[in-house]
């Protein structure tokens, strides 16, 4: 078990500088020039290019590159070319509101969609199967914004139960906190609530149809243990991996929704680095999302041992 | 009170309807039967005689398309075609109980045995915690399984075959139900597991004079654990009568059909193979060894050791042996599935075992095999006939070439040749496996591998095609190397016979010889394993 983790903790490096490489090359080699950007709009060219060589940016790619990586291993992400501060230290600072939001997110995705996927599961074929799964074929289709605006329209702007936008950390309070992202969290949920809950019918259907589960019947028992103790634990792997999955995406991928809630999470800093091509911080952001990615994978396969005594590494 | 004599299950007139669109109106049609307390009533029947279907149907199991349409099932003089769903929930494992074919399968593999027999406890008793515990061990000695603390903490996945159909057994008469309904329960077993298995049932039955319902397909298992047998044929009982009349003296023309389709024990008169026919298969100190690293130590598994064995044109050599004997290993490694770790083997003259592997192409067409299951051998989205001609037109034949050997071939195997435009799915398992037979002899081979090509065929379907199979042989003259874990079939259609046991030959030599005197002790322990042995089935 130690040695598999190990291995699977070190197997981050290459994923890392496979990804860095193409991230580097996609940003230096898309049109836009953060020196320009930087610059602003009075600038002269010689300004521009001043800028350029004092950013490193004169220098061949393959040393800019070097620099990068040895600075790198010494801990230091560098500096975002606009904010003039450590890349780290505005990671650090977008890292609490998007972990808040991604957490409650697949908390209320998880807690709606497992006994949906479960129930439509169980009355297979029947209208209440129908709708949970017509459900879930909409919410799949409808974007996130659309979700969102029309949350904030009905639930802010009409019934003024909450505040249509913002975020209030966590030290501020947790009721205020939990308050400002229940909008937030349930638009970026519908989609989630989907995936999982497709996910876990399939999952549970299958083994509805397993020789245990007739055994289980034949012991006597009720529906209900029958469904909870016996299909649902046996189900319960592929519904992990996606939840897993989901995690993944929803910290890389809460963008749309921050910018529609104006959370000042990783989702806004990423727009914002993007469009004003702040290199370090973009790098930095994508070597997080990459950990982030693979510790996840990790854990979803540690909590599998846990789940299915079969599985050992 | 119950008088001690009153049938415990009483199915009268019993109609189960099929779905529409079904092969037949009626899964079962008018059925009757008793179970008297203390005794085994068989069920016997083919693969679709509605057999399970009576069991699932006393158990109220029964899957939502079949619907109980006629008739009576009394439990104890308790009618169960209208019990609520709540009364057969008590019911269930409280005064029935049930065992399925699959140990393998048939617990929830996510929980340890223990607490799924304790969930029996929980469900039906108000006993302690402590007194359930109790109860489950000593159920668990009962079931003699060793070391009664840890079967309580191990998973299924930790148990071999038999040991989990015990913790199924314990689990069923942990109650001690007045009736066991048990479902081809040994069928998925070894034959030597299969023996302590029914004595078990046997044992504890008898003890607590629980009436038993057991239904299989397995003339050697009525034979030995029966009291009375029904035989059903298409969802009625043809014939309802002791073990021994039946058996010996049946009386329906069905009913004498299947018993005399059971192979006989003793191997039949052969004529000799010439000593100078060509030898086509050898193999000298064939080993297949499977190494698993794990951090710091390997871990070796000899699946084959030493296995010496040689067939001649014309003539037919069994392996015998239980699961994880090492036989089918044997068999891959010939056919080239699989690579052996050491040792030669000779094909037609070619040392085989460490050729290249572009060499190998030509030495693929030698050998052909036919796999056990019919159902899972063709590709269900191909005609037969483009199943049968793929492999010749892969080594260069027309396609009317190949074509037209393919009606010669299905004629050979007794299928009408207009068959070849059709699916998998159009024909029955037999006939299935014939097509498979067909698909081998396109190849034109040397070598016929038959791995288990029978086991999964009704008695009735697998004497023709063992008959189908020897009359090939003959008439192709072809060296046959026929994989089974049944005795009797070994006993009908093999020249010669070698035994195996972990990964070894044990025993080694012409079928009358090995079948009339066996000599090894494992040899003799398999043979007095099998049941029905000392039983004398009608013949025609």
């Amino acid at each position: 078990m130690w040695s598999f983790l190990l291995k699977r903790a070190l197997s981050v490096i290459p994923v890392l500088l496979v990804v860095l490489i193409i991230v580097f090359l996609m940003l230096r080699l898309t049109p836009g020039d953060p020196a320009a950007n930087i610059a602003g709009d009075a600038a002269t060219s010689e300004d521009i290019a001043k800028l350029r060589v004092e950013l490193g940016l004169e220098e061949p790619l393959p040393v800019q590159f070097g620099i990068y990586m040895s600075n790198l291993l010494r801990g230091d992400f560098g500096d975002s070319y606009y904010y003039k501060r450590p890349v780290i230290n505005m990671i650090a600072d977008g890292i609490e509101p998007t972990v808040s939001l991604a957490l409650f997110t697949i908390v209320i995705a998880c807690m709606i969609a497992v006994p949906l996927g479960t129930l439509a599961a169980y009355k297979n074929g029947s209208w209440i199967d129908r709708l949970i799964m017509g459900f879930s074929v909409v919410g799949f289709s409808v974007p996130v914004f659309v979700i969102g605006y029309l949350l904030i329209y009905f639930f802010s702007v009409k019934l003024e139960w909450f505040p249509v936008q913002g975020y209030q950390p966590i030290e501020d309070g947790i009721g205020g906190w939990a308050y400002r992202l229940i909008l937030p969290a349930s638009a970026l949920s519908v989609i989630f609530i989907a995936l999982i809950a497709r996910m876990t019918r399939t999952s549970v259907l299958e083994v509805l149809n397993e020789d245990y589960i007739r055994t289980a019947r034949a012991k006597g028992l009720p529906q209900s243990k029958v469904l909870l103790k016996h299909a649902l634990r046996n189900a319960a792997v592929p519904i992990v991996t996606i939840i897993g999955i989901a995690i993944a995406i929803l910290v890389s991928g809460v963008v749309v929704t921050e910018s529609v809630f104006v959370i000042p999470g990783l989702g806004l800093l990423t727009l914002d680095a993007i469009q004003g091509r702040d290199y370090p911080t973009v790098q930095g952001l994508i070597i997080l999302f990459s950990v982030v990615y693979v510790l996840i994978n990790l854990l979803i396969d540690v909590i599998y041992t846990l789940l299915d005594p079969r599985i050992r590494y | 009170m119950q008088n001690t004599t009153d049938p415990v299950l009483s199915v009268k007139d019993l109609t189960i309807s099929l779905p529409r669109h079904a092969d037949r109106n009626n899964a079962v049609t008018r059925v009757s039967f008793d179970v008297k307390p203390g005794e085994v009533l068989c069920l016997v029947g083919e693969s679709g005689s509605g057999k399970s279907v009576i069991a699932f149907s006393v158990m109220g199991l029964l899957a939502k398309a079949l619907n109980i349409t006629h008739g009576s099932i009394k439990l104890q003089g308790e009618d169960l075609t209208h019990a609520t769903e709540q009364r057969m929930r008590e019911l269930r494992c409280t005064r029935m109980g049930m065992i399925f074919q699959e140990p393998m399968t048939a617990l929830n593999p996510v929980m340890r045995c223990g607490d799924q027999i304790d969930e029996v406890l929980q469900e039906h008793t108000s006993l302690s915690a402590g007194e359930r515990r109790q109860k489950v061990i000593d159920m668990i000695e009962q079931v003699h399984l060793p070391d009664p603390q840890r079967m309580y903490r191990s998973y299924p996945h930790q148990l071999s075959g038999g040991q989990r159909q015990r913790i199924m057994i314990a689990m069923a008469l942990i109650l001690e139900p007045v009736l066991l309904i048990a479902d081809e329960p040994t069928t998925a077993l070894d034959v030597t597991t299969q023996a302590q298995i029914l004595h078990l049932i046997r044992e504890l039955q008898s003890e607590r004079q629980t009436g038993v319902l057991f239904i299989t397909h397995d003339f050697d298992v009525v034979a030995e654990l029966s009291d009375r047998v029904a035989v059903l044929k298409q969802g009625e009982v043809v014939e309802l009568g002791t073990t021994s009349q039946v058996l010996s003296a049946p009386e329906h023309p069905y009913t004498k059909m299947l018993i005399s389709s059971v192979p006989l024990h003793e191997p039949p008169e052969r004529h000799a193979i010439s000593a100078d026919a060509p030898v086509v298969l050898k193999t000298e100190n064939l080993d297949k060894h499977y190494s698993t690293f794990s951090f710091n130590r390997k871990n070796v598994v000899k699946a084959a050791q030493n296995v010496s064995i040689e067939i001649r044109k014309g003539e037919t050599l069994g392996i015998v042996g239980e699961s994880g004997s090492g036989k089918s290993t044997v068999a891959r490694c010939i056919t080239w599935l699989i690579e052996s770790t050491d040792g030669r083997i000779w094909l037609a003259g070619d040392d085989i075992a460490k050729l290249p592997k572009r060499d190998l192409r030509n030495l693929r067409r030698k050998v052909q095999i036919i796999f056990q299951d019919p159902y899972r051998s063709l590709n269900p989205r191909r005609t037969v006939g483009q199943s049968i001609i793929e492999g010749p037109m892969n080594y260069g034949e027309s396609q009317v070439e190949a074509m037209a050997y393919a009606r010669e071939l299905m004629e050979l195997v007794h299928l009408d040749p207009d068959g070849l435009d059709r699916y998998p799915h159009q024909f029955s398992g037999g006939q299935r496996q014939r097509v498979c037979i067909a698909r081998a002899l396109a190849m034109r081979p040397e070598l016929l591998v038959a791995d288990e090509a029978v086991s999964a065929l009704d008695v009735s379907v697998q004497a023709q095609v063992l008959k189908l199979l020897e009359q090939i042989r003959d008439q192709m003259q072809l060296a046959m190397l026929f994989i089974t874990h049944d005795l009797r079939v070994a006993a009908q259609v093999c020249d010669v016979v070698a035994v195996m046991s972990k990964g070894k030959v044990v025993e080694y030599g012409r079928a009358k010889e090995l079948f009339s005197n066996p000599q090894h002790e494992y040899t003799k322990a398999l043979f007095d394993a099998a049941p029905g042995r000392h039983f004398q089935f009608a013949r025609n």
